[in-house]
């Protein structure tokens, strides 16, 4: 079913483009007066900006800079920094001593913030005006997890639809479903935002088989390991179950890159939460309200265990006893005596055995609300820029008398291990 | 206090009028020659000043004190007539009016009783078709919706488009009735033209505000369009060739007096030249290989109204219109020796409506009107792919099919009573069965194998359906409604309307007051005041600037709830010697729950759910509508200004728009002004021209670019900046339509007229969109950002030849 889907789904976004060709044929077609015109609007003047986003256990580096007229934009590049601007800055009410710092373009505080600090800045410029702003860093929320295999028969089969999956080109058959809870603990009794990434790794240790000496691996990511086998850490695919698509709010899962210009809604189950399969780091933004849900405090993630055999690089085994060269996920061996003559090919689980470690390495970042509304508005933004028929988005600023964002982080880690040996 | 002393003026009034004994007067008010019924016209006793207006099926009733009448009706275009006679008891009185053409007489327009200065009703417009005929059109194609444009408190949308937008309500927000029924996608040719074919139409009337009981569904307007019934006694028609398209419009007796019909049909024709010239290139050329091809795009339209009398009390009408967009392309291989393949797209969307009512006196005091509608509109998108291989002896075909669209199936009561001289009441309920069908796609892959020396016959056929399930949902309403006369001086049109909507197993239920009143100060001066609440269940997800086939009519749901909208107008009305109208209108409407979509939302992507991208807020609109109105002579016509404003706030927790900051909507246009007028040189020569200008439509344009802070590597990017949403003005819009025509009279029965219309006569560059274009300068290594404006109707002359017969 799920492969039908794909199926359809290529063919009906393609089929959804037709109406857009036709339009911009239909626009083409009747679009046959085009003239510049002056701007006569508002807003002509550039625009004092302040950027600061601080972390707790960290410091204060403040970014000024000015804005610039969208007609006078000369490239994607602007870069307007101010060093000559008059920044005073305050923890607690105490004035800090600020320097510029020639390679980062910013002004620096060299004390340490922690959660609960009041900051204040002021910036004067002689040509964009003044803007002031002021923030409370806010006090982290803290992360646990407990987690689960299942095998796959006994797995939500709503949510997992098959045991074989089909991501864009690959194929992988799902062995089992590693369930980890993250449960996060909010002292505070008040409404909290948060940015939560998730990198699901799966690293696997290429060992050599018998009769075989691993001689190259040129894959990009790949590491050393101290016993001197080669590491490479590959995305790991999970999906969502729906208390936590519920409680991480649909509209604010960050899947920019998940969107490509086909992906036009045609009502084909796309918004099923349970089918939000992804892959790889990605980044959540919530707010404590949405946790009061169905799922409480916790949220749930189901990392599909592959079956491995699909996932490799570009790595090379010499056979010296049978004087070959194999190489490649799907190997193809070759004789390096006999002008690289093909022996043998097949997959390379079959001579070669490997062990898998699966982690899990979460970051539950707390935000002050402001930079939480601002972080949404710009991924909105965004996800909207390559689309001339997006509703326009605002992104929200906190500078008064200018724009740009003072927003401030409270960072908590977490890392979560599962093992597995296949032979 | 004030309540008591209304309901003691009513009663007061009521026993007034029964201690005098009295008789009532009914009938239809017709056309002399054709049986026509006609609606709205206005019958008057000059005796006791009491009067009344027919209803939608010409219908009149009128209870008079017993003793001598004079009862003098009137009529848009039509001789007035006046019939005394001693009024002794119940009597049933036909009213048949000569038009004035056959008189040779000036040309009377609007006018009308309950409208007028006269009326209680309040923010109402009734458009003759005549006037509407009349009015220059761009590419020659008069339109009704286009027409209604030109009216104060209704603006169109983009430049083209025939979307109405009343008093800053949106084009969803408009209840757009054919004879009763519910039509929903208006557009054809993506919003250039509407649906109604000016040929097919008998009258059309619009209410902006202060909407009598018995509409309800829609919270801006109420356009109801009525067909034509059909000529009783004669056959006769008119044909015309456009440049767009061309017509037809016959009409005349199945059995004479007995039963008529009407029939319209157009159809656009650019297809089929189109294809007549690929089929010759295909045929003379051989170098060029079309395969076959056929592509084009036509729309077409079909209105029939068949009318039967069985008597003076009964009559049945049955109507019905479809019509359909279509775009397509088809194209087969040119036959080969072992493989054919042959595609097919199709695009197809349109409207069916049809309504079969039965009109009955049950006496001369009470007339009833029952009927049975249904109305849908469907969407359908599809492609194949047929294959042979003749090789291999393999068949395939390959089939994907989208569809989506909304079906109702009503049945309705309504009765009007007149039970004294001073009430008409008005009272009935409907129910309406929704099914709606969102998106629908359905793919079939069939294969064929016939035995081979390297296959065994093998057969494969399989059909996948994916999609949102449909949705059912049940509206109903009642409502009651008194037009009350309270003394010489003021009469109340006061009215109840109770509506239900069920969906899901979920159910609204909204009671809605109406009212509207007028104080008749001096015989051709008043002063009217209206209140209205209005409830909407039904919603169109629609992009704002064009009109989609995909546009999507979808039912409120648990999340996103019924629209609602309280408005008041107050107004003055003045009549000069019956030749001059002039109307002074302002209102104030509050609208809740308003749709809007979210920011960064795009309506053709995204595999969200639809109640994700869009936002709930509220909204308010004011204004102030001036109408001069000439409606006799040579030249005639209507000067009209609007000054508007329209406001919306979004700041519901997770709906945020413009940082829960109130914002002007899109079509938020502060002036606007409509100058229509006609002349008749001759009977063989006359001249309409139209001037609009209007404030430019709002727009959100990133005005500052800026840095983000840096993320993890220190990478920062750039941003646009607008200080709020719609922030900035396109250019004003104006332009000039001329339209002339010559008549010439053939034979008595035959007439055929040239017409030559010139659209943008002045060739203003009218903003259709503008855009930020950026230009790379290579001698100087430097990017030159420009402002772009994009002009869609430039000058467009177009010629149009007709003949009525």
């Amino acid at each position: 079913m799920k492969k039908e889907r794909n199926h359809i789904s290529h063919i009906t976004r393609l089929l959804a483009l037709l109406p857009a060709g036709m339009l911009c044929l239909s626009a083409a077609l009747l679009t046959s007066c085009e003239k510049e015109i002056e701007y006569n609007g508002p807003d002509e003047k550039p625009l004092l900006v302040v950027n600061i986003v601080a972390e707790a256990g960290g410091t204060v580096a403040v970014d000024v800079s000015h804005s610039v007229f969208f007609l006078d934009v000369s490239d994607n590049s602007i870069n307007k920094k101010l060093s000559d601007a008059k920044v005073t800055l305050s923890v607690n009410g105490e004035a800090a001593s600020l320097t510029y710092d020639k390679e980062t373009l910013t002004y620096n505080d060299s004390r340490t913030l922690r959660e609960g600090d009041e900051v204040a800045v002021k910036v004067t410029h002689a040509s964009y005006g003044e803007a002031t702003a002021q923030m409370t860093v806010p006090h982290g929320a803290t992360l646990h997890a407990h987690s689960k295999s299942v095998p796959f028969e006994s797995y939500r089969q709503d949510s997992v639809d098959s045991q074989n999956q089909y991501y864009g080109l690959y194929a992988c058959r799902v062995d089992s479903v590693w369930k980890v809870n993250f449960v996060i603990d909010n002292a505070q009794k008040k409404t909290q935002f948060y940015r939560l990434t998730i990198s699901p790794m799966y690293t696997f240790r290429l060992t050599e088989g018998p009769g075989m000496s691993l001689i190259n691996y040129d894959y990009g990511d790949a590491q050393e390991n101290e016993d001197g086998t080669l590491s490479i850490d590959a995305l790991s695919y999970y999906s969502i179950p729906a208390t936590t698509s519920y409680a991480l709010g649909m509209d604010d899962m960050d899947f920019d890159f998940d969107l490509d210009f086909l992906d036009i809604d045609l009502g084909l189950g796309g918004d099923d939460p349970d089918a939000s399969y992804t892959a790889g780091p990605k980044t959540f933004l919530f707010s404590s309200d949405n946790l009061d849900g169905e799922s409480g405090n916790t949220l749930s993630f189901d990392i599909l265990m592959q079956t491995p055999g699909w996932q490799g690089g570009n790595y090379y085994y010499y056979h010296p006893d049978e004087h070959y060269i194999t190489n490649g996920w799907y190997y193809y061996a070759y004789n390096p005596d006999e002008d690289h003559e093909l022996v043998d090919y097949g997959n390379p689980w079959d001579i070669i055995g490997r062990t898998i470690n699966y982690r899990i390495d979460v970051t539950l970042e707390t935000l002050t609300s402001e930079y939480y509304y601002y972080l949404k508005s710009v991924d909105k933004y965004d996800g909207a820029s390559w689309s001339p028929f997006s509703e326009p988005v605002q992104i929200t600023c906190n500078i008064n008398g200018g724009i740009g964002i003072m927003g401030a982080t409270s960072t908590h880690t977490l890392s979560v291990q599962r093992e597995s040996t296949f032979p | 206090m004030r309540k008591w002393t209304i309901v003691v003026m009513i009663t007061l009034s009521v026993l007034s009028a029964s201690a005098q004994k009295t008789f009532t007067v009914s009938g239809y008010v017709t056309d002399a020659v054709s049986d026509e019924t006609l609606i709205s016209a206005t019958v008057l006793d000059l005796k006791s000043g009491l009067g009344t207006v027919t209803n939608a099926y010409g219908f009149y009733s009128l209870s008079l004190p017993e003793g001598d009448v004079e009862l003098m009706t009137r009529y848009v275009g039509y001789a007035g007539r006046t019939d005394a006679f001693r009024l002794t008891g119940d009597t049933l009185l036909a009213l048949p009016m000569k038009a004035l053409a056959e008189l040779d007489e000036v040309e009377i327009i609007g006018n009308r009783l309950d409208l007028g200065v006269e009326g209680s009703q309040m923010s109402a417009i009734d458009i003759p078709v005549e006037q509407i005929k009349a009015v220059p059109a761009m590419f020659g194609e008069t339109d009704v919706l286009k027409a209604l444009q030109l009216l104060p408190g209704v603006q169109n949308g983009t430049e083209g488009s025939a979307g109405i937008y009343v008093r800053g309500g949106a084009p969803d927000e408009n209840l757009l009735l054919l004879d009763g029924v519910p039509v929903y996608n208006v557009n054809h040719m993506f919003g250039l033209f509407s649906v109604f074919n000016p040929d097919a139409i008998k009258n059309v009337t619009l209410y902006k505000g202060s909407f009598p009981a018995h509409y309800c569904g829609r919270l801006s307007s109420v356009v109801d369009i009525r067909m034509k019934d059909g000529d009783m006694y004669k056959w006769h028609g008119n044909a015309a060739l456009g440049f767009v398209s061309s017509k037809f419009n016959i009409e005349g007796p199945i059995i004479k007096g007995k039963t008529s019909v009407n029939i319209s049909a157009r159809r656009t024709y650019s297809d089929l030249l189109l294809n007549t010239a690929l089929w010759g290139a295909d045929v003379l050329d051989k170098e060029i290989e079309l395969n076959g091809m056929m592509v084009g795009y036509y729309f077409d339209d079909l209105n029939v109204k068949l009318n039967h009398k069985f008597s003076d009390r009964d009559r049945l009408y049955v109507s019905w219109y479809s019509g359909d967009d279509d775009i397509y392309f088809r194209m087969k291989e040119k036959e080969q020796r072992y493989y054919t393949q042959q595609t097919k797209f199709n695009w197809k969307w349109g409207n069916m409506v049809g309504a079969a009512r039965w009109n009955h006196v049950i006496n001369s005091q009470l007339f009833m009107d029952i009927s049975a509608n249904y109305t849908q509109y469907r969407h359908h998108m599809g492609i194949s792919i047929d294959e042979q291989d003749k090789e291999r002896k393999l068949m395939q075909h390959m089939e994907l099919n989208l569809k989506s669209g909304i079906f109702d199936e009503t049945a309705r009561a309504d009765f009007h009573w007149n039970p004294t001289p001073l009430h008409e009441v008005r009272f009935g309920s409907f129910y309406t069965h929704h099914l709606f069908r969102p998106d629908v796609a359905s793919i079939t892959f069939r294969a064929k194998q016939e035995k081979t020396a390297d296959e065994e016959a093998a057969e494969e056929n399989q059909t996948v359906r994916t999609g949102q399930a449909e949705i059912e949902a049940h509206e109903a309403q009642v409502y009651i409604e008194d037009n009350m006369t309270l003394g010489s001086v003021v009469k109340v049109n006061a009215g109840f309307s109770g509506s239900f909507f069920n969906v899901g197993g979920r159910s609204y239920f909204s009671p809605e007051p109406r009212v509207s009143g007028r104080a008749l100060l001096a015989d051709n001066f008043s002063l009217k005041a209206g209140y209205a609440y209005m409830s909407q269940y039904v919603h169109l997800l629609s992009n704002n600037s064009l009109s989609l086939p995909t546009d999507l009519w979808v039912p409120v749901t648990e999340r996103i709830l019924p629209e609602k909208s309280h408005q008041v107008a107050l107004g003055a009305f003045y009549n000069i010697d019956n030749v001059c109208d002039l109307s002074l209108e302002g209102y104030y409407k509050l609208s809740n729950n308003l749709l809007e979509y979210r920011e960064g939302v795009s309506f053709m992507t995204g595999s969200t759910d639809w109640q994700e991208k869009v936002a709930m807020g509220r909204g308010w609109s004011y204004g102030v509508e001036l109408m001069a109105q000439r409606s006799i002579g040579r030249l005639n016509g209507w000067v009209a200004y609007t000054w508007s404003r329209t406001r919306r706030l979004f700041d519901r927790e997770g709906m945020v728009l413009n940082n829960g900051k109130p914002f002007n909507a899109k079509y938020d246009r502060r002036h606007e002004v409509d100058i229509t007028g006609n002349y008749k040189f001759s009977e063989k020569f006359d001249m309409s021209a139209t001037w609009v200008y209007a404030t430019g439509n709002c727009g959100t344009v990133y005005t500052q670019y800026f840095l983000t802070p840096g993320n993890e590597f220190g990478w920062q990017n750039t941003v646009g900046y607008a200080s709020e949403r719609n922030n900035f003005r396109l250019n004003p819009y104006h332009r000039l339509d001329v339209s002339l025509s010559w008549h010439q009279q053939f034979t008595d029965r035959v007439q055929g007229t040239f017409n030559i219309s010139v659209y943008n006569a002045y060739n203003n560059m009218n903003p259709f969109l503008i855009y930020t274009d950026d230009e790379y300068n290579s001698s100087t290594d430097t990017w030159h950002t420009t402002l772009k404006q994009v002009t869609l109707f430039p000058i467009i002359p177009t010629i149009s030849y007709g003949l009525k017969f």
